[in-house]
């Protein structure tokens, strides 16, 4: 047994809300309402920064099964962009399924395309 | 998936259907295919799903195009099943009660209409999510504050018409819904409160209107579809004050139940709060195999060395204080004369005052972080929510607490559970985590919830909400009078949806047409 293989202090601290630490150390994804359209990036952010972002429960998860260099989806430069599109609209794991009214088709390309992409290693 | 039609239609008639909603929304916003629909099934329940497939969903993008969706339902009599942004994790997602029933996706309706900040309220579409209307708050300046669910993926309305919950004085939301505007089951569009008087002032204002008052009416219920909700927001406070209380032993929580009472009843502390047990928090940031690989439910020895690796303790609680900065400190008093006798040591409180940053106040930020507990088991995880409601009474609390725990080990699951603190009762959320691939551990979540419902009847609690697998036997459990409350459900249901096409089988309410689909003439 090797308890607390993650960054157990601060994933504690965000995930029990105590004393404002609570959810400050997550990422607020940017407002997803309708409005200009957005690139691949900004996309990712809105409608992905629920769980991909730091500090969130996808990051989490991915740093669990595939290690600390794994965990950023928006870092990641060795996913295509069919297989980001497949997860997404089936679910992977404890990931659920994201619909085409949450994130339409040509959004999902942008998104699928700015992940694939190997041009923003280092961005979080 | 296998095709699904909903029942009482034939595939040309159903056919015929998606045609006539595909003139409203466009063939975009009809999505039939097997991708599509599987998109919509509970991500989290007990096996697969499938018992809540749905046939397809459309989309509409407005109160107009909702209005026409409706009347062809009634001609087509095809029932839908609305849906705001379909996140209701451990309650079904966005899947219909009864499958084959046509997802009425309201997603694209995401507009914050208005947010009015010297009356502290605003106006919602549907689709608007927490996180929407939180950065909406941020971005201008508002100086109001949301009450945020444990996690705030979904929509602020959505949250409210299922009685979700938040941990600020705003945190009953049913309780803070001020005016709808609603498309009835026939398609006519009503508004609720004042706002039934064209050209009225105070829609947002007062929540009752003149004559009988119908916001409670159309939550958790399949009387309509609402479009537009009214919803009051707190003003920012001068100040606030959090102290988190680690309670070391379990049966910490009969003494620790009725001081909390105390303090709720009497508005000392004024906000929901979890008192839940240290699986709450040890289960998202670690994993069960971390700890313990053997069957059955996790031993309390195991439990203490989690709690001991953590520094945290059986029972767990945050308190809030808000308001004037008199207000709060003389409430810090009164929170330090009922718990520190108990704890034998002082609270150490964190002050936050208006312009500091509000990461160290109570206002929280939206967070899916609480969502990591499905991955408790590993694999494909699942969560399911069972919620009774008591007195907030020590004995009873303790009671409970020790009955629930046994259940959990007996059918060896393990216990995560909190006795959520409310003005005047708890609500007892216990959840159920499981490995959706390991079919031996889902029919035993599934014998122990059912288990759960007949124990608290007898207890004499019934759930606030449920999931769709159990809204029939819960539905049931309500049986006063032989369940009179239910027949007026449905004398309601058949005489404003007389073909039944909102949402059959909602919270158990199913309506004439597909009643054969529901619990039968004889429940």
């Amino acid at each position: 047994m090797n308890p607390g293989g993650i960054g157990i202090a601060a994933a504690l601290a965000a995930a029990l809300g105590f004393v404002g630490l609570a959810t400050a150390q997550t990422a607020t994804p940017a407002r997803s309402a309708a409005g200009p359209v957005l690139d691949g990036e900004a996309l990712f952010k809105a409608r992905c920064g629920y769980c991909h972002l730091e500090g969130g429960t996808g990051t989490m998860m991915l740093e669990r099964r595939l290690g600390k260099d794994k965990a950023l989806l928006g870092q990641r430069t060795d996913l295509p962009a069919d297989y980001v599109k497949a997860v997404a609209r089936h679910g992977l794991n404890s990931m659920p399924t994201i619909t085409r009214v949450e994130v339409p088709d040509e959004e999902m390309e942008r998104i699928a395309a700015f992940i694939a992409s190997p041009k923003k290693a280092g961005r979080k | 998936m296998s095709d699904l039609l909903p029942p009482n239609l034939t595939a040309s008639s159903f056919s015929k259907a998606l045609s006539a909603f595909t003139g409203v929304v466009g063939a975009k916003w009809v999505l039939s295919t097997d991708e599509d629909r599987a998109t919509y099934i509970d991500p989290y329940a007990l096996g697969d799903g499938l018992n809540h497939a749905t046939s397809a969903a459309v989309a509409p993008a407005s109160v107009e195009e909702v209005q026409a969706i409706v009347r062809l339902a009634n001609e087509h009599r095809v029932p839908l099943w609305p849906t705001a942004r379909g996140k209701n994790l451990g309650y079904g997602w966005a899947a219909p009660a009864m499958p084959g029933t046509v997802v009425l996706d309201l997603g694209r309706m995401n507009r914050i209409l208005d947010v009015d900040t010297k009356y502290g309220h605003c106006l919602l579409e549907p689709g608007v999510g927490f996180y929407d209307l939180y950065n909406y708050l941020q971005d201008n300046k508002i100086p109001l504050w949301m009450s945020i669910p444990g996690n705030a993926w979904g929509s602020v309305m959505g949250n409210a018409l299922e009685r979700g919950l938040g941990y600020t004085p705003y945190g009953d939301h049913a309780s803070k819904i001020c005016g709808m505007e609603v498309v009835s089951p026939t398609g006519e569009l009503f508004r609720t409160g004042m706002g039934a008087m064209s050209g009225n002032t105070a829609w947002q204002a007062y929540q009752h209107g003149f004559g009988p008052s119908w916001d409670q009416f159309l939550v958790q219920s399949n009387f309509g579809v609402v479009t537009k909700m009214g919803l009051w927001l707190m003003p920012e406070p001068e100040m606030t004050m959090q102290v988190k209380v680690e309670l070391p032993q379990a049966d910490d929580i009969a003494w620790a139940i009725d001081e909390l009472h105390k303090l709720r009843l009497h508005n000392v502390v004024d906000h929901n709060f979890v008192f839940g047990n240290f699986m709450h928090d040890a289960a998202v940031v670690s994993q069960r195999h971390e700890w313990y690989d053997g069957k059955g439910a996790l031993p309390d020895s195991v439990a203490q060395k989690m709690m001991d690796h953590f520094g945290i303790g059986w029972w767990r609680f945050t308190l809030s204080l808000f308001g004037h900065e008199g207000t709060v400190r003389a409430k810090e008093k009164l929170v330090r004369q009922a718990l520190e006798p108990h704890l034998g040591k002082p609270l150490e409180f964190v002050e936050w005052r208006r312009g500091e940053p509000l990461d160290t106040s109570a206002a929280r930020r939206p967070s899916a972080v609480a969502l990591q507990i499905v991955n408790w088991r590993g694999g494909r995880g699942g969560h399911m929510g069972f919620s009774p409601v008591m007195p907030p009474d020590g004995q009873l609390a303790h009671k409970q607490f020790r009955a629930m725990k046994a259940r959990f080990e007996e059918h060896g699951l393990d216990y995560y559970t909190s006795f959520t603190m409310g003005h005047r009762h708890i609500n007892n959320v216990n959840l159920l985590l499981y490995d959706r691939d390991d079919a031996d551990m889902v029919a035993r979540a599934r014998a122990l919830f059912n288990a759960l419902i007949a124990d608290a009847k007898a207890s004499g609690y019934g759930e606030y909400r449920t999931h769709l697998d159990f809204m029939d036997p819960v539905a049931a459990s309500f049986d006063f009078n032989g369940g009179v409350l239910a027949r007026l459900n449905e004398t309601v249901k058949n005489a404003l949806d007389p073909n039944g096409v909102i949402a059959p089988g909602k919270n158990g309410i199913w309506p004439r047409a597909y009643k054969a689909a529901g619990r039968g003439e004889g429940a």
